[in-house]
């Protein structure tokens, strides 16, 4: 299968989108600028023009409401903003409107926009640039919350996210932007709400999203070669949550951790643990792990980003408690760590 | 707060203050790329001028000459507190030149004055020339919501509030088409009737209706 990376792929989905359907259009700060959303919307103006590819001013709430009107009125617009944090301007039009559109008109309005949010990393992001809100937003009712791990996942589900007449906030984690995989030419789409089984195993659940699934599959390697058997879920969508996927894959291991990119309180792993607690609490053999931003904003300086963000390392020990490991299994564990760097992505050196 | 009437062109209406304002520039915005030629006509309050997103929807539509009118029924009030003790000035219709939309201030409790000024806008938006601001000064004569008076409680006062109620749109306007011949007085009450009746049917029909089931409590949390 020919290989794209998670931008291209991105960018693929958004022009299939625009080439079939003449009510697609996108808009955001910067999506005909120079540097095209770090490439993911680069040559869209000239090919579809400017009625369908647009610049917006800095007012992100007015322009959510811009998008909603023009949803209501028939259309399925795409809106991109370059970090997660800007949508929190757009709270009002985002929570009060689009979320309610539906249920308030009586089944009889839908909102089906889809709005694009990169988590930033690295750099120096800081604390207003790299916050990962998908928990505020699967709280809300009427809202759907997809974070893509894969290229292929990322163009699948953007385009189902387009097609979906529901508000949609898309999550794309910076670090993925240059990985590489699979992605079909054609159009296709991945099913908003349902997780996956990335790698099957026996001993332990690890349930992940977005960047932190590629932290487990790091995990995994050293956990291979100690031999535990790790069973790897990609939950794909927040909301609404395959409960199924985790359900079925915890009553087979009986242990879980969860590994997410938000912090800790009332994050998508709480959510995670509550469900699996309910729903299955006779088959976990342990309690259950999170592994999750530590309650902190994001720290600016280098060596304090390296400190806060959990990755193979964390989600390895996580593993090892819930397995109860000695100190035995513990330090073998360590020992297969040790070639390991806490994370393989490269060292990101900007600008922005 | 959440009617939607769209087969009469009532998109959208919302119980947060000005979160209409910029959904009506969407649907024009909707209008222009889809060259179905609607023009969009928002209506809100002088409270709705204070919210960040009412200047952002004028320079939005400002910028993209959106077939879009922009209605402010300045009453005055949002819910007890006039106008003077919320904006630096009296001024909302001059409040849009800074985005070059053409704003005007009109009586709007007089019928004709306001159905020109629409047609003005809504001609000009249809043109593609862009939006228009229409301030029409007005006043509430009940309680904020619901059907009583008020003014008991102190924050406005009764003879401005009969100052206003003097100048009543309907009123007003029925005796000038009755003094210009262009209706009878039986004509009037025939058409008042005819209102009273509609109103009562309504009223009936909504009372005889069925409070919902329960199991329609979860439905259209998300459109299929």
């Amino acid at each position: 299968m020919r290989e794209l990376t998670y931008c291209q792929a991105i960018k693929e989905a958004l022009e299939q989108a625009m080439e079939k359907d003449h009510r697609v259009f996108l808009m955001g700060e910067g999506v005909d600028d120079p540097r095209a959303i770090f490439g993911s919307t680069k040559g869209l103006k000239e090919r579809f023009g400017a009625d369908r590819v647009f610049d917006i001013p800095l007012a992100e709430n007015g322009m959510t409401g811009v998008m909603i009107g023009a949803a209501l009125a028939g259309m399925r617009p795409v809106m991109t903003h370059q970090r997660l944090d800007f949508t929190l301007y757009a709270m009002d039009q985002i929570v009060n409107h689009a979320a309610k559109r539906s249920y308030a008109s009586g089944g009889s309005q839908c909102v089906p926009i889809t709005i694009r949010a990169i988590v930033g990393r690295g750099w120096g992001q800081g604390p207003q640039h790299s916050q990962s809100l998908q928990a505020l937003y699967s709280h809300v009712p009427g809202l759907k919350v997809v974070m893509p791990s894969t290229p292929y996942d990322v163009k699948g589900l953007l385009l189902a996210a387009i097609w979906d007449n529901n508000p949609v906030m898309f999550i794309e984690y910076r670090t993925l932007y240059d990985t590489i995989g699979g992605v079909p030419q054609e159009p296709y789409t991945v099913p908003i709400g349902q997780g996956v089984v990335r790698f099957a195993g026996t001993d332990v659940t690890i349930a992940a999203i977005s960047n932190m699934v590629l932290e487990a599959a790091r995990a995994k390697r050293v956990l291979d070669r100690v031999g535990i058997s790790t069973e790897i879920i990609d939950l794909r969508t927040s909301k609404p949550l395959d409960e199924a996927v985790v359900l079925n894959s915890v009553m087979k291991t009986g242990r879980l951790v969860i590994a997410d990119t938000g912090w800790r309180t009332c994050g998508v792993a709480a959510e995670v643990a509550a469900m699996v607690a309910e729903k299955c609490f006779k088959y976990l053999k342990a309690p259950i792990r999170r592994v999750t931003l530590p309650d902190i904003p994001t720290p600016t300086s280098r060596t304090l980003e390296e400190a806060y963000y959990p990755g193979s390392k964390d989600i390895a020990e996580a593993v090892c408690d819930v397995l109860e490991a000695g100190e035995k299994l513990k330090g073998a564990v360590r020992a297969a760590s040790q070639d390991f760097k806490q994370s393989a992505e490269k060292l990101f050196v900007g600008p922005f | 707060m959440q009617l939607v009437a769209p087969r009469v062109g009532l998109l959208c209406t919302s119980a947060l203050v000005g979160g209409t304002i910029p959904i009506a520039v969407g649907a024009a915005l909707a209008s222009k790329i889809d060259g179905s030629n609607r023009v969009a006509v928002i209506v809100f309050g002088d409270g709705g001028t204070e919210e960040g997103v009412f200047h952002e929807s004028m320079n939005f539509a400002s910028m993209k000459k959106l077939p879009v009118v922009f209605v402010c029924e300045n009453n005055f009030y949002a819910v007890y507190t006039h106008q003077s003790a919320r904006q630096c000035a009296d001024n909302i219709y001059q409040r849009a030149a800074s985005y070059l939309i053409p704003g005007v201030r009109i009586d709007g409790n007089d019928v004709l004055r306001v159905y020109n000024e629409a047609k003005k806008a809504v001609d000009r938006a249809r043109r593609g020339e862009g939006p228009t601001l229409i301030e029409c000064r007005t006043y509430r004569w009940l309680e904020h919501v619901g059907p009583h008076s008020d003014t008991h409680l102190g924050y406005r006062s009764e003879a401005v509030l009969q100052d206003w109620k003097a100048r009543c749109p309907v009123q007003s306007f029925k005796h000038k088409l009755v003094a210009e011949g262009a209706l009878s007085e039986k004509e009037t009450e025939e058409i008042k009737a005819e209102i009273i009746n509609e109103i009562e049917e309504a009223v009936a029909y909504a009372k005889k209706s069925p409070y919902p089931d329960v199991e329609e409590l979860g439905t259209a949390v998300y459109a299929p």
